[in-house]
């Protein structure tokens, strides 16, 4: 029953109905008849309003009918495709899969779910899952195809920005790793040497080893700190807001600082910040990165200046600036992204592009901002800002 | 290669010190490697980077260099290709976080170990090279 709806190429239900009067005028009874009518033209209701593309052909191609849903679906009315074989929708490197369906038709075979690529009236390529049927006369003989098209651009789309998350994760991972293994070698290759030849060392060489396990292992937490608040914020979002002295945070961050690197030199200055609103662990963790990006990037001997101040909406503003490599252009925006590091950052140190990706959603999510400018006579100005508590800041 | 002064010079017994050089841009890696060889009596030298390695070569003579891979200005392989193509046959030990081993194979170099090691196994690795000085001396 289904096939004369479809067979006879017809765009409208009002069509099919009488198509299908004229098919079963000879019909003896009128009650057998009208359910019968009544039966196809619901049927092709269904066929009308399908989102699918739903479309017969008999078995040399030609199409025969038309559904909206493939003229929506190929941008071809029925009236253009009808008569016309089916070939013209198909990509010159797809072609030979139309011989195939065609001599499995013939064999009244069925093709389920056949995932190719169809080309649209305005020659751009659309992937769709196709299923293929043979239709047959009241005999039983096959006289043509009925398809069954969907649009699995969705899909693909799907499948796609899966496989390069994945890639992602993959480089994530990757540099994780690789970021981790370095401290954790130091350690546990220190912590041997002390334990299994410690007795061969001078006393100075042990101490080195013990500063190293130290050191190391501080970058280690650093790191994962790092990890755990990109994580947070990526999942919640959500932060703490108390009243904040960003200078006394900006001190106890150059003091560490000065522990971990004796001899760089860093200076603090304040000029009329007010207080900040915010959550105290993640500034620090911003005025870290940052002062221990400048760190990273700048030669030994040059100064690092810290400068508290206030921007024009007299909300707290920090400054870290350097004498270093700078930063290009092409990276200024790119560098505040997960894992990206500049040609120069690659060049001049380790690292795997945390930092500043720390640093910018945590500053998001404080509602502040962070930028960089190149700073006159050379380095970066690394600069941000978080909002102030207004009623303290007269 | 062989045919190069300094390969008959490395190849010769001598009584001096063996010489290690070790190059690698972690700072504490260097201080680490260096370390656990001076417990065995070798004699020291650490680069930050490949171009500072091949550098230290020029200037002195060493039984052994240790090399990582991954490094700013020049990484390991660039180096050890450098060191090839001018003729130091000395032998290379490939230490690497990534890739030791197929490194090894792919540049023709005499070993591989992977970062976190053992310091011991890197002690044998080295000895099996290159005896060290104090085994030879007892």
């Amino acid at each position: 029953v289904t096939v004369s709806a479809l067979d006879h190429g017809l765009a409208s239900p009002a069509a099919s109905k009488l198509a299908v009067e004229q098919n079963l005028s000879d019909d003896s009874s009128d009650v057998t008849s009208r359910r019968a009518e009544e039966a196809e033209y619901h049927l092709s209701a269904i066929v009308q309003s399908s989102d699918d593309a739903i479309v017969s052909k008999d078995l040399y191609g030609i199409v025969r009918s038309w559904n909206p849903g493939a003229e929506r679906l190929f941008g071809y009315r029925a009236d253009e495709m009808i008569g016309r074989s089916i070939r013209v929708i198909i990509p010159a490197e797809h072609q030979s899969e139309e011989d195939e369906v065609l001599r499995r038709i013939r064999n009244g075979e069925r093709i389920d779910h056949f995932e190719t690529i169809r080309r649209r009236k305005d020659g751009s390529l659309v992937p769709i899952s196709l299923t293929v049927s043979p239709v047959l006369d009241r005999r039983g003989r096959v006289i043509g195809a009925s398809k069954i098209a969907r649009d699995i651009s969705e899909k693909r789309a799907a499948e796609e920005l899966m496989r390069s998350s994945l890639t992602l994760k993959d480089q994530f991972l990757g540099l994780v790793s690789h970021e981790l293994r370095t401290p954790i070698s130091t350690i546990v290759g220190n912590a041997q040497l002390l334990l299994r030849r410690g007795d061969r060392l001078p006393t100075a060489a042990r101490e080195e080893a013990l500063l190293d396990i130290a050191t190391e292992s501080e970058r280690l937490q650093r790191i994962i700190e790092n990890l755990l608040v990109l994580t947070r914020l990526e999942a919640t979002g959500e932060v703490t807001s108390t009243p904040v002295d960003m200078c006394i945070l900006a001190r106890e961050v150059i003091e560490s600082m000065r522990r971990r690197t004796p001899g760089r030199e860093i200076v603090l200055e304040t000029m009329d910040a007010p207080t900040a609103l915010g959550d105290p662990t993640l500034i620090s963790l911003v005025i870290q990165n940052l002062v221990g990006n400048a760190h990273k990037y700048s030669p030994d001997e040059t100064l690092i200046e810290v400068l508290l101040t206030k921007n024009e909406q007299d909300d707290p503003e920090l400054h870290v600036l350097d004498r270093g490599i700078g930063v290009e252009p092409q990276d200024a925006e790119r560098i505040f992204e997960a894992f990206y590091r500049g040609a120069a950052g690659i060049a001049n140190a380790e690292g795997m592009g945390l930092g500043l990706a720390v640093c910018q959603r945590i500053v998001a999510a404080l509602g502040g901002s962070l930028g960089v400018e190149p700073r006159a006579g050379g380095g970066s100005d690394f600069r941000f800002s978080v909002p102030g508590l207004r009623e303290f800041t007269s | 290669v062989n045919s190069h002064p300094d390969a008959v010079a490395q190849a010769a017994p001598s009584d001096l010190v063996s010489r290690v050089l070790v190059v690698d841009d972690d700072a504490a890696i260097l201080r680490l490697v260096r370390l656990a060889l001076l417990t065995e009596g070798f004699q020291v030298t650490v680069a930050g980077d490949g171009a500072a390695g091949l550098e230290a070569i020029q200037k002195e003579e060493f039984e052994l260099v240790i090399l990582d891979l991954q490094m700013p200005r020049m990484d390991g392989p660039t180096m050890f290709r450098e060191l090839r193509s001018r003729g130091f046959a000395v032998p290379v030990l490939i230490l690497s976080a990534f890739g030791a081993e197929r490194a090894r194979v792919e540049l023709g170099a005499q070993a591989a170990m992977a970062k976190p090691f053992d310091v011991d196994d890197l002690l044998d690795r080295v000895a099996s090279l290159v005896p060290p000085p104090s085994a030879t001396t007892e």
